[in-house]
């Protein structure tokens, strides 16, 4: 019988879990370029109910009565999934439009990718993030005024000099992994490579399997209100079904207790 | 004393059932479940008599049948209920759900494991795994993908790019297979995969448990009632017995 006691307890625990998980994709409905992730179960072993010494009918030439062990949650799958483009007009908001990701220097000289593109110039003229982090490419911006900065879908960075000409400053490079689902999260927005996710695979954006770039946009969270209201009433209600299976595990046991009130 | 066991039998079935339906309800959102059922049945039937002492005659006597009853009740198997799970849209695409009979073939790490489960994978080497890291089985042994921007057709053919890279393996049993549980969402059988195909494969969809909880919660009720009715039945026992040894037979 205390089997049936955790088994309601996974299914509370797990369920508990997933509500979490909808609780933190909501509270990122705008953040940009946020990838929503989603919980998934799996259930656990199972065992013969003969080896618990229940009454099992020993001239069955069916399969033995088993009984499982409750539930368990698979590792978090994050959806990189496109999420809407939104106009900002900031000229060094940058939004990628398919695959793809930034490559982010960060102030111990580690490299991280993302997909959030409000970039900011420091006093030394280069491209950073909110956090301080350089973009991973060799343009400098220094005595330019951002206004003037065009950057085309295919990555390059123009200026428009006061002559009327362009003159090209440099390229913003993106990158690929095999499984971007195995990507680490090492804080808000920043992705680590991990073995999971294989090498990352540097390209030109708009070329083969690379998004284009769209400056003045920014990508919006791909969390979708909809999908994650179904969530939240799927969880909760799942959970306290699997209470129930609890509090009927305890009357049992009150029942049995009770034969000799 | 025959009625205090039968008791006992029906509290321990009840246990039983509850370790099922528990099991069941912890899975309510777990992607290719099936759900259980305990199968309750109770011993054969035998004829009881009752003993008649002749009159005036210490030894001997005589037997009157007084009709049959079963000696116990015992859980005598749990049935798996395949039916269809209701489909979920993930829009992910490499989540594969099969609409009819069928399984998906993963290669576990001893046997070929059968799983309705079709959240895949890819590895660092382009390869189609499941949760676990077992590569999912084509028709022409794993499946190197490459690429998780996968086209899938009914038949189970994936295409990247536009060109054919693969085609599901998927296993169809006939009906008398015995198909077990074997955990995490796998199941085995010594049955060979012979019965005709009628399933089609999806793609950016997920089938979720066919547990229903509306069917749970009824019988988690019954479970409780009858575990009560049981317990009801092992104290009037009890009351039945305590006059047997106390009162009888005392002057008092």
């Amino acid at each position: 019988m205390s089997r049936s006691f955790f088994n309601a307890f996974s299914g509370v625990a797990a369920h508990h879990r997933s509500l979490q998980q909808v609780a933190d994709n909501m509270a990122n409905l705008n953040t940009n370029a946020h990838k929503r992730s989603e919980v998934s179960f799996t259930e656990l072993l199972y065992g013969e109910l003969k080896e618990k010494r229940y009454a099992v009918d020993p001239l069955a030439e069916k399969l033995a009565p088993i009984a499982g062990k409750g539930t368990h949650l698979y590792p978090v799958t994050r959806f990189f999934d496109q999420g809407i483009l939104q106009l900002s007009d900031r000229p060094l908001d940058l939004a990628i439009e398919g695959k793809g990701f930034f490559r982010i220097t960060t102030e111990d000289g580690g490299e991280v990718y993302t997909r959030r593109g409000a970039f900011l110039l420091d006093d030394d003229g280069r491209i950073v993030t909110d956090r301080g982090d350089y973009l991973d490419t060799n343009i400098n911006l220094s005595g330019i005024a951002v206004s003037d900065i065009s950057i085309s879908p295919e990555g390059r960075v123009y200026i428009q000099e006061e002559t009327g000409e362009t003159r090209e400053l440099g390229q913003i490079n993106l990158y690929t992994f095999v499984n971007e689902g195995g990507l680490s999260e090492r804080s808000a927005g920043l992705f680590e490579t991990t073995e999971a996710s294989g090498e990352p695979q540097e390209g030109t954006p708009g070329s083969n399997g690379f998004g284009h770039l769209r400056q003045n946009f920014l990508e919006a969270s791909n969390v979708n209100m909809a999908m994650e209201m179904v969530q939240l009433i799927a969880s909760q209600r799942a959970l306290q079904a699997n209470v129930r299976s609890l509090i009927t595990a305890d009357e049992l046991k009150a029942l049995t207790l009770l034969v000799r009130g | 004393m025959r009625g205090l066991y039968l008791a006992e039998g029906s509290m321990l079935v009840q246990q039983a059932q509850l370790q099922v339906v528990s099991n069941n309800m912890a899975n309510l959102r777990t992607t290719g479940f099936k759900r259980d059922h305990g199968v309750e049945t109770s011993f054969a039937e035998w004829m009881v008599h009752e003993l008649r002492p002749a009159p005036g005659n210490v030894r001997g006597g005589t037997l009157r049948p007084i009709g049959t009853m079963a000696h116990n009740v015992a859980t005598q198997e749990t049935v798996t209920s395949f039916f269809q799970g209701p489909l979920e849209v993930t829009d992910r695409r490499l989540d594969f759900t099969l609409v009819g009979n069928g399984f998906f073939q993963v290669q576990g790490l001893e046997d070929t494991l059968y799983t309705r489960n079709g959240r895949f994978y890819i590895t660092e080497e382009g390869m189609l795994v499941t949760a676990e890291g077992y590569e999912v089985l084509g028709e022409g042994g794993p499946i190197q993908i490459g690429s998780d921007q996968v086209d899938v057709q009914s038949d189970g053919s994936i295409f990247v790019d536009g060109a054919q890279v693969a085609v599901l393996d998927i296993a169809v049993f006939g009906e008398d297979a015995l198909i077990e549980k074997f955990g995490y969402n796998y199941f085995t059988t010594d049955a060979a995969p012979d019965a005709e195909a009628d399933y089609e494969v999806l793609n950016g969809f997920l089938e979720n448990s066919n547990v229903s909880l509306t069917r749970e919660m009824t019988s988690l009720m019954m479970i409780r009632r009858t575990y009560e009715a049981a317990q009801k039945m092992m104290i009037t026992y009890d009351q039945i017995l305590d006059k047997a040894a106390n009162e009888l037979g005392s002057s008092v």
